[in-house]
């Protein structure tokens, strides 16, 4: 079989004949077909040949004229040709006055750039569908008590949930945790999800290659005490697997085990958790996981739960079962009353993008107010524009042109400025977007997805077009008022006329004001936030610490006495590197990951009835807390004598001793984490409140162990890894390379992954504030250079329109500070107007802010007079030159052109 | 008297004369271009073709592709006046440049 011959790609071929007439198609598509072949074979550039043939062959074959043709004849297409003429018109025009053109084309490109490339981010993360199946039929379902908004599911939970809701046609679960694989190349930490079988159905997502494990498989893999089964991403299978097709079935190594994959999930399925909490170090792998109601309890809260829709039930249902069920295990003593504790469901939706809806949603608004600032500052200077045009189109009216042909001819210079500025915004959209790339911002979900595709080109055409009519229709409202007898008699000495033209521009730079006046105090609402949210007192010293995490594989490390060896090994190989001047263990580095509670008993406290001492459980080696900089109030910290044979002893926070020990001393006294069963722990020390679930999370009650006294004081297996802590007084992350060789040395398959400094992983919580804040700021500072552009161009055109009055005022004696007082006043008057109808705009709009603010209420004082205050300002600069410039005024120069 | 030809008018009739049934306006593109080793464009090529037909020195007929594409090629022949008025303008050439070699290749 011969190959087919090469031939010029479909999509080439389609532009190509939709360009030429349809009277030169055939034959010249053939043609170019011919030699496309040709040039293919020899390898010489023949798409872009191909291409610029066509482009050229269409021009010619559609305007040039064969000499000894008669004119051409454009039958029924009049409304085309006279829209080229329009354009070609418009197009010298603006030839003429570069200025005006290039002013108006980079105002409109701002505009539509910014509001595109807001548009791709928001069509990413808003309006793209997830990766599931019917999204609106799946819900998450949460568990929630006091301190806790929205918390896990337990075992029982979940089984009951289940057996008990109408609502629910199924209900999966997962957790995710860090394994270690091996076996691939380097020892690597990877995030696995631990699902139930059902999960991938409950999404509703199935795999592309192979198939999910079964209920059976979760079975025996729980029995076995090991992952045995895993279905993997796709991109996992691409990069760690080679894309192998035969992948499936393959054994790969976790956690030293044997694991067989059974299927490839398809490109873009993550967990719910994913895009949310996980979204840092999303899960790449899918292991089993068996809720087995032998062993079900109430008292193991740590399962994320997806739940879909029985047909015909609603959220609504949902939520009435959930909270019947939660109101039962109350009632039969599950849970005690006093938790207030029930269950809910959330629309995945809300669940996975609640968090960043309301950012979105005001940045939205904003780059809308962006683009409308735009377009009044086009129309101004086309009004302007059309000013110096009036000769022109006197003619024109007198030679027959209609109204709507002036009409037209203004909206063709709208199309003309509004698709070059789109073009310009092309370019910015996909420069923002390459911005938003090495930004990286985790924290906003599916942040990564963002594109400039076809939708966003769609979306540029119409925000282009939008942009053409806003910023033609003041310059067509001045052609369709126009009359040839104001023209003739306007010519350049008619004043009354220019008023009116003026009063128009005004109108225009008082919009402009008011709506950067709304983005300037929006950006500084925003600025404020996060300034306040960085003033928090978050407990510890971030600066100067380096964090990564360490997981140690179950398989070799499952005893306390491993697990102690192997803490006590690191650590004392980090503490020997030059610069480390603490080091330690965390199992829960604050703001990088969540925390949750242990019930306890204190010794001598008595719980109000149907209560349950509780507190945040943290565990810590020595040097750990002096590492991250948290503060001892009381007391002492975790020495290297807290062994596991040492009498145990426990840290508590601020915010626990008040609440348990109110008006005593706890250090010398006794709790126990958990029941009667377990032993008593001695209180040694009181440390200062961290602020650990977020910046600005509530504090709550909070313990700390040493990792060695862990099994003992809980009954429970060790804590095999965590974060590592260090404090070093250098730049953190030159440490970075040692902390690798010292983990290495103590055991090369263990590995060591997330390396960063703490200050990083503050950042990363700010990020949706901070990007918030900037992306503001950035807005409000092109609004304030585009209005002041506005009124610098008012004011230069006011100085022109009335040279004449100002030399007769010159002239009968008036000073040079008299006529720089007249255009400065005429200049303050509209950015004064302009600040009021803004705080009258504000009024309205500053609500929509409430919800992003902290630490800084919507009518923050120092904002609404600073807001106001600089953009008077900007706005007297932009006076000053017009006002000079009148004040230069030559009085015998200005008559005599009268 | 023949037609007065312009210098492309020239070149698009030497290479239809030269390409006989092959002369379509792609293989009389890729001969001028490869003869005058400028970039030639297919659209100026197709006009100058209209012009040339609207002054009766060449025909074109269509003629179904070899491919299976359903497409036809516009096959160009030149007729007997253009036969005449590319005659004239060489032998034009030849009598003016007679004698010019030695100058031409030294300048």
């Amino acid at each position: 079989m011969t190959p087919a011959p090469p031939s010029a790609p479909r999509w080439a071929r389609r532009i190509v004949a939709a360009m030429i007439p349809s009277r030169d198609r055939e034959f010249l598509l053939s043609d170019l077909d011919d030699e496309f072949v040709a040039r293919h074979r020899a390898g010489d550039h023949a798409l872009f040949w191909y291409l610029a043939q066509a482009v050229h062959a269409a021009w010619t074959r559609r305007h040039a004229t064969v000499l000894v043709d008669p004119p051409p004849v454009h039958s029924g297409s009049t409304m085309l040709t006279s829209l080229a003429a329009d354009l070609r018109s418009a197009w010298r025009g603006f030839r003429r006055q570069p200025g005006i053109t290039v002013a108006v084309v980079l105002s409109l490109g701002l505009g539509i750039g910014t509001a595109s490339a807001m548009f791709s981010i928001v069509r990413a993360v808003l309006i793209a569908p997830l990766p599931y199946r019917q999204p609106d039929r799946l819900v998450t379902v949460w568990s929630q008590w006091t301190g806790f908004d929205r918390t896990w599911l337990s075992t029982q939970d979940v089984l009951d949930f289940k057996a008990r809701s109408r609502a629910i046609q199924d209900i999966g679960v997962w957790d995710s945790a860090r394994v270690t694989l091996t076996g691939l190349g380097e020892a690597a930490r990877v995030s696995a999800g631990t699902v139930t079988a059902n999960l991938f159905d409950v999404l509703g997502a199935a795999p592309i290659y192979g198939r999910v494990f079964t209920v059976q498989e979760a079975i025996a893999a729980s029995k076995a005490g090991r992952e045995m089964f895993a279905v993997v991403s796709y991109n996992f299978w691409r990069g760690t697997l080679g894309a192998d097709p035969s992948a499936v079935g393959r054994t790969i190594q976790i956690n030293d085990h044997d694991v067989t994959v059974l299927g490839v999930m398809p490109p873009g399925f993550q967990l719910p958790t994913d895009f949310t909490e996980d979204s840092a170090e999303p899960t790449v792998l899918w292991v089993p996981l068996y809720l087995d109601p032998a062993t079900a309890t109430h008292g193991d809260h740590g399962l994320y739960g997806a739940a879909r829709l029985a047909p015909g039930a609603t959220l609504r249902h949902l939520n009435d079962d959930l909270a019947a069920i939660a109101r039962d295990f109350v009632r039969t003593g599950v849970y005690p009353a006093v938790m207030h504790f029930t269950a809910f469901g959330q629309s995945i939706d809300d669940d996975v993008l609640g968090g960043v809806r309301p950012s979105m949603r005001v940045l939205l608004g904003a780059v809308t107010f962006l683009l409308l600032i735009a377009c009044a500052n086009a129309a101004a200077l086309l009004v302007a524009r059309a000013e110096t045009r009036r000769r022109e189109w006197t003619t024109r009216v007198a030679l027959g042109a209609g109204r709507w042909r002036l009409l037209r001819l203004q909206l063709a210079e709208g199309v003309l400025v509004a698709g070059t500025g789109g073009m310009l915004g092309i370019g910015l959209a996909l420069a923002s977007k390459r911005a938003l790339d090495t930004i990286g911002p985790a924290a906003i979900p599916r942040a990564s997805d963002v594109t400039v595709d076809w939708r966003v080109m769609l979306f540029m055409l119409a925000v282009s077009a939008v942009s053409a009519i806003l910023c033609s229709l003041a310059p067509a409202i001045h052609a369709i008022k126009f009359s040839v007898v104001d023209g003739l008699k306007d010519g350049n000495t008619n004043v009354s006329a220019g008023r009116g033209r003026l009063r128009l521009r005004a109108l225009l730079v008082v919009s402009q004001i008011s709506l950067g006046l709304l983005l300037l105090a929006g950006a500084g609402l925003m600025a404020r936030t996060l300034w306040s949210m960085r003033q928090v007192d978050l407990g510890f010293q971030p600066s100067g610490v380096l964090t990564a995490r360490v997981a140690l594989p179950a398989s070799r490390y499952s005893t306390p006495e491993q697990v102690d060896a192997y803490d006590t090994a690191l650590l004392s190989r980090l503490r020997q590197v030059p610069g480390v001047t603490a080091a330690g263990l965390i199992r829960s580095l604050p703001l990088a990951a969540s925390i949750g509670d242990w019930g306890m008993t204190v010794e001598g406290y008595t719980p109000p009835p149907g209560d349950h001492p509780k507190g945040d459980w943290q565990v810590a080696t020595p040097g750990a807390l002096e590492a991250l900089g948290e503060h001892l109030l009381r007391g002492r910290l975790f020495r290297d004598s807290d062994g596991a044979t040492a009498t145990p002893v426990v840290l508590v926070n601020e915010t626990m001793a008040q609440t348990y020990w109110a008006g005593l001393d706890p250090v010398g006294r006794r709790m126990r984490v958990g029941g009667q069963s377990q032993p008593w722990v001695t209180v040694v020390g009181i440390v200062g409140d961290v602020r650990h679930n977020g910046v600005t999370a509530p504090i709550k009650t909070k313990f700390y162990l040493p990792y060695a006294q862990f099994p003992i004081a809980t009954g429970n297996q060790p804590i095999a890894g965590g974060t590592i802590v260090l404090r070093t007084d250098r730049d953190p992350m030159v440490l970075a390379s040692s902390m690798r060789a010292a983990a290495a040395a103590v055991d090369p398959q263990v590995p060591i992954a997330a390396i960063r400094p703490m200050s990083t992983v503050i950042d990363t919580a700010l990020t949706a504030p901070r990007l918030t804040s900037q992306v503001m700021g950035g807005f409000a500072a092109v609004a304030l250079v585009l209005s002041a552009i506005g009124l610098f161009g008012l004011l230069v055109y006011l100085v022109a329109q009335r040279t004449q009055e100002i030399g007769i005022r010159m002239a009968i004696g008036a000073g040079t500070g008299d006529v720089v007082r007249f255009v400065f006043v005429e200049g303050m008057r509209v950015a004064l107007l302009g600040v009021a109808v803004g705080l009258v705009l504000s009024a309205l709009g500053v609500r929509a802010l409430a919800s992003l603010l902290y630490g800084v209420k919507p009518w923050d004082p120092l904002t609404w007079l600073v807001a106001p205050a600089v953009l008077i300002a900007v706005a007297a600069i932009a006076c000053v030159v017009p006002a000079l410039r009148a004040a230069a005024i030559d009085p015998l120069k200005a008559l005599r052109q009268a | 008297m023949p037609a007065y030809l312009g210098e492309f008018e020239q070149l698009v009739l030497f290479a239809a004369l030269k390409l006989d049934d092959e002369a379509t306006g792609g293989a009389i593109r890729a001969a001028i271009a490869d003869g005058s080793r400028r970039t030639v464009w297919i659209g100026a090529v197709h006009t100058t073709l209209d012009r040339l037909e609207l002054k009766g020195l060449v025909r074109s007929r269509l003629v179904p592709r070899a491919d299976s594409s359903g497409r036809r090629r516009k096959v160009y022949s030149v007729r007997p006046a253009g036969r005449a008025a590319i005659g004239h303008a060489y032998t034009t050439w030849v009598r003016m440049t007679r004698g010019l070699k030695p100058k031409l290749e030294s300048s």
